[in-house]
């Protein structure tokens, strides 16, 4: 794998994690397995937990421990006020860096078809 | 599945070797990555027995599809991973410091070739703390304490001097 996709992934690792919390109901290992599902991304877990656990420290997400179906009591996620804060501003900085690098993109095939 | 203490001790091995490759973080922070982490095997193990209860195999097996223990030694944060001590600039450090505190007390007792050393290596020691902002990459509670010599050093000059006129 080229040595810049992991550092890629590792900018992005934070604004993930927050959209899955913000989305459905999870926790730790749940959140796990929805990253590293994620085609192009692949997060596991030591990718996960550390920012997870800065996260928590953070006070962007919270945790709040439900009873479990099967084994030990779970620790569910959620966005805390500042944590809905900091996703609506990383969503909009995102699509402002999609739009740009589109942008980018689409001048470099205009230059490249009108060089051939 | 939890009671089972060959599992625990197959669980908290790992969780062992995590730790120990998590030495250089933030106490606080490790413990929690460790907390989040132990409910995580406990889940991955469970997803793979689905009610049934658990063996060795099933803890072994659940652990071998987990990251290295190692490979959650990266930086926690970019701060955290930036910032390492080089032994020989501690080294250099200390050395530097103890000849400032012998120079500031022989500038007190009169001795000027004593105190110039000290003086000397609060100079030494200025470039230290620079090095070690810039380049080295020490950490905060080092350059903070690396200030402070500095300024009992350059106090130790300043003494020399105004005993010198």
């Amino acid at each position: 794998m080229a040595a810049w996709i992991p550092q890629l992934r590792k900018g992005l690792v934070d604004f993930c994690i927050l959209l899955v919390v913000g989305s459905e109901e999870c926790y730790g290992y749940s959140l796990v397995q929805r990253l590293r599902e994620a085609p192009n991304l692949s997060f596991t877990e030591s990718t996960v937990y550390p920012a997870l656990t800065r996260l928590l420290e953070e006070g962007v997400i919270r945790a709040t421990q439900r009873p479990s179906p099967m084994g030990p009591p779970r620790r569910y996620l959620s966005l805390t006020a500042s944590g809905k804060r900091r996703l609506a501003e990383m969503s909009n900085h995102w699509l402002g860096v999609c739009s740009s690098v589109e942008t980018l993109m689409q001048a470099l095939s205009k230059g490249d078809s009108g060089g051939q | 599945m939890g009671n089972d203490p060959s599992i625990e001790s197959a669980i908290q091995q790992y969780l062992d070797a995590v730790a120990k490759s998590l030495a250089n973080a933030p106490p606080q922070r490790r413990d929690a990555l460790l907390r989040e982490l132990r409910e995580h095997v406990h889940e991955a193990i469970n997803a793979r027995t689905s009610g049934r209860p658990a063996t060795l195999q099933d803890a072994y097996a659940a652990l071998s599809e987990m990251d290295l223990p190692e490979t959650y030694a990266e930086p926690l944060t970019p701060e955290d991973g930036q910032r390492k001590l080089n032994p020989k600039m501690l080294v250099l450090f200390l050395l530097c410091s103890s000849l400032q505190v012998a120079g500031l007390a022989a500038a007190f007792a009169g001795i000027p070739v004593v105190g110039a050393i000290g003086g000397f290596a609060a100079i030494v020691n200025f470039f230290v703390i620079w090095s070690n902002s810039w380049n080295w990459r020490a950490p905060r509670w080092l350059i903070r304490l690396a200030a402070v010599a500095a300024a009992c050093g350059l106090g130790t000059i300043i003494l020399e001097v105004a005993q010198a006129l």
